[in-house]
C-alpha cells in the first residue's frame, strides 16, 4: 500500500517536473527569438541608415564580429540589388569595407558548385572590381551554372577586360550558350560598340562574324552600318542574312540599296530576310522593291514582302491590292491573305 | 513636407523608400496592390503617388488610367518606378499620363530629384 502511493506520489512529481521544464523551454526560448528578432531587425534599421550615411558601419562590423554575418550578407545584396549610382558604388564600399567582397572572392575556390555558384551571382551584385580577375578565373569553372554566373557578373561590371572574356565566350560555341551571353552583352549597352565595331571589322571565321552582325543589330549600332553593308556580300548564308536582320533592326535609310541587293541573293533565306528587313526601315522608297518581291518563287519571300508593305500604311496597301488584282495567281494568293487579315484587324506577321 | 503614396509588392523596396524619404519629412502611405492604391487615394488624397507597374490585383498601368480619368485625381502627379524599362514601357507610361518615369534598380538622388520637381510642378 505504501509502496503504491509512493509510486504515484513520484509519478506526479516526474509530471509535474517534466510540464515545469517544457515551460522554461519554452519561455526561454521565447526570450531569445526576441533578442534575436529585435537583433535583426537593429541590424535591417542600419542597413537602410547606409542610405543616409554610407559610412556608418560600426554597428553592422559588430554584427559581423558577433557571428550574424550571413544574416547582414543577405540583407545588404537584397538592398544593393535594387540600387544604381552613388547608392550602387556606396553599397560596393560597405561590402569591401566588412570583408564581404573578399569572403566570395575565397568562395569562388569552394568545393561544393552551389557555394560558387552563389559567389559568383554575389560579386556581380557587390560590384566591386577586385572581383574582375577572380571571376575570369571562374569563367573557365567546370561547372557550366558557375561559369555562366561568372560571366553574366562579369557582363555587370562592365570591365573592358571582362567584356573580353564575354566575346571570347560568344565565339566558343562548344562551352557557353551563345543566346545568353548575347542577352548578357546586350544588356552591358553602348558602351561595348566600339569594341563589337572592331571585332566585326576584324571577325575571321564566318560563325564570330555572323555573331557580331547580331549584336551590331540588337544593340542598334548606327555606326555599324556601313561594315554591315560591306558585309553583303560575305560567301556566307549565315552572315548575309544576319546583315539583312541587323540592318532591319537597325532601320536606317541608307539601307535600302544594300537590302534591295539582299532581294536578288541567290539564297531564299536571306532573300526572305531582305523583305522583312525593308518593311523594318518604315521608307517609301522600298515600296518599289517589296511590289518586284510578290513575285519571287519562294512563298516565304513574298509573305514577307506582302507584310512589310502592309506594314508601311497606305502607300504599301495600296501596291497589295494593285497585286491582288493584277498580279501572277501566286503573288494573288500571297496576298489575298495579308489583306484579309489586315481587313480583320488581326496582327499581320511576316 | 508631402503626403506620399508608394504602390510596391515588393517589401523590401517599400523598406527603403520609407525610411529615406521619411529622413526628408515625407509621410508615406503603402498599397501592396492597384485596388489598395485606388481606396488609397481616395482616403488620403496623397500629393504624389509612386507607381509601380508589375503589382497584383490591378496592375500599375490600370490604376495610372483610373487616377487620370477622375477629375478629383487628375492632378495627383504619379511617378512609376518600374523594372521594366524598355522604350515601348516608358513611352506606355508617359502616354497614360504619368509625370515620370523612372527604372529600377534606381538612385535615391535621382529619385528625390524627380519627386521634388513633380511635387512643384503639382503646386
Amino acid at each position: 500500500m505504501f509502496a503504491a502511493i509512493a509510486a504515484i506520489a513520484l509519478l506526479q512529481a516526474i509530471v509535474v517536473l517534466a510540464v515545469f521544464s517544457l515551460l522554461i523551454e519554452r519561455l526561454a526560448r521565447n526570450f531569445y527569438a526576441k533578442r534575436s528578432e529585435a537583433r535583426l531587425k537593429d541590424y535591417e534599421r542600419h542597413i537602410l541608415g547606409l542610405l543616409v550615411d554610407p559610412t556608418d558601419i560600426g554597428r553592422l562590423q559588430q554584427a559581423v564580429d558577433a557571428g550574424d554575418r550571413t544574416f547582414v550578407r543577405e540583407k545588404l545584396l537584397q538592398q544593393s540589388e535594387q540600387l544604381k549610382g552613388i547608392d550602387k558604388e556606396h553599397m560596393t564600399d560597405v561590402f569591401l569595407r566588412l570583408g564581404f567582397v573578399e569572403q566570395e572572392i575565397g568562395a569562388l575556390k569552394s568545393r561544393g558548385w552551389w557555394r560558387r555558384l552563389e559567389a559568383a551571382v554575389n560579386l556581380g551584385n557587390m560590384a566591386s572590381q577586385d572581383a574582375v580577375r577572380p571571376l575570369i578565373d571562374a569563367a573557365k569553372d567546370v561547372n557550366e551554372d558557375v561559369r555562366l554566373a561568372a560571366v553574366t557578373s562579369l557582363g555587370r561590371l562592365g570591365t573592358a577586360e571582362g567584356l573580353g572574356v564575354l566575346l571570347d565566350a560568344l565565339e566558343d560555341g562548344d562551352q557557353w550558350t551563345p543566346a545568353k551571353i548575347l542577352e548578357i552583352l546586350v544588356s552591358m549597352g553602348p558602351k561595348i560598340e566600339s569594341e563589337i565595331l572592331r571585332r566585326l571589322a576584324g571577325g575571321q571565321s564566318p560563325m564570330s562574324r555572323k555573331l557580331y552582325v547580331e549584336l551590331c543589330g540588337h544593340l542598334r549600332i548606327l555606326a555599324g552600318v556601313e561594315l554591315l553593308q560591306a558585309l553583303a556580300d560575305d560567301t556566307d548564308l549565315r552572315v548575309r542574312t544576319a546583315v539583312a536582320q541587323a540592318l532591319g533592326i537597325i532601320g536606317h535609310d541608307s539601307a535600302v540599296g544594300t537590302l534591295n541587293g539582299l532581294l536578288a541573293d541567290k539564297e531564299c533565306l536571306v532573300r526572305a530576310e531582305a523583305a522583312r528587313a525593308l518593311g523594318g526601315l518604315g521608307s517609301v522608297e522600298t515600296v518599289e522593291y517589296l511590289q518586284q518581291a510578290l513575285d519571287d518563287p519562294d512563298w516565304q519571300v513574298r509573305r514577307n514582302a506582302a507584310v512589310s508593305l502592309c506594314r508601311l500604311g497606305p502607300a504599301g496597301k495600296d501596291r497589295l491590292q494593285a497585286a491582288f488584282e493584277s498580279g501572277t495567281a501566286q503573288a494573288q494568293r500571297t496576298v489575298a491573305h495579308v489583306i484579309e487579315l489586315d481587313r480583320l484587324g488581326i496582327p499581320v506577321i511576316g | 513636407m508631402a503626403r506620399i503614396l508608394v504602390t510596391e509588392d515588393e517589401p523590401y523596396i517599400y523598406k527603403m523608400l520609407e525610411f529615406r524619404l521619411n529622413t526628408l519629412g515625407h509621410e508615406i502611405s503603402l498599397a501592396t496592390n492597384g485596388e489598395q492604391a485606388l481606396a488609397l487615394v481616395d482616403s488620403i488624397r496623397p500629393d504624389l503617388v509612386l507607381l509601380d507597374v508589375m503589382m497584383p490585383v490591378m496592375g500599375g498601368f490600370q490604376v495610372l488610367r483610373k487616377l487620370k480619368e477622375d477629375d478629383g485625381t487628375s492632378s495627383i502627379p504619379v511617378i512609376i518606378l518600374s523594372a521594366k524599362g524598355q522604350e515601348k514601357d516608358i513611352v506606355a507610361g508617359l502616354e497614360h499620363g504619368a509625370f515620370d518615369y523612372i527604372t529600377k534598380p534606381f538612385s535615391f538622388p535621382e529619385l528625390i530629384a524627380r519627386i521634388d520637381r513633380a511635387l512643384a510642378s503639382a503646386k
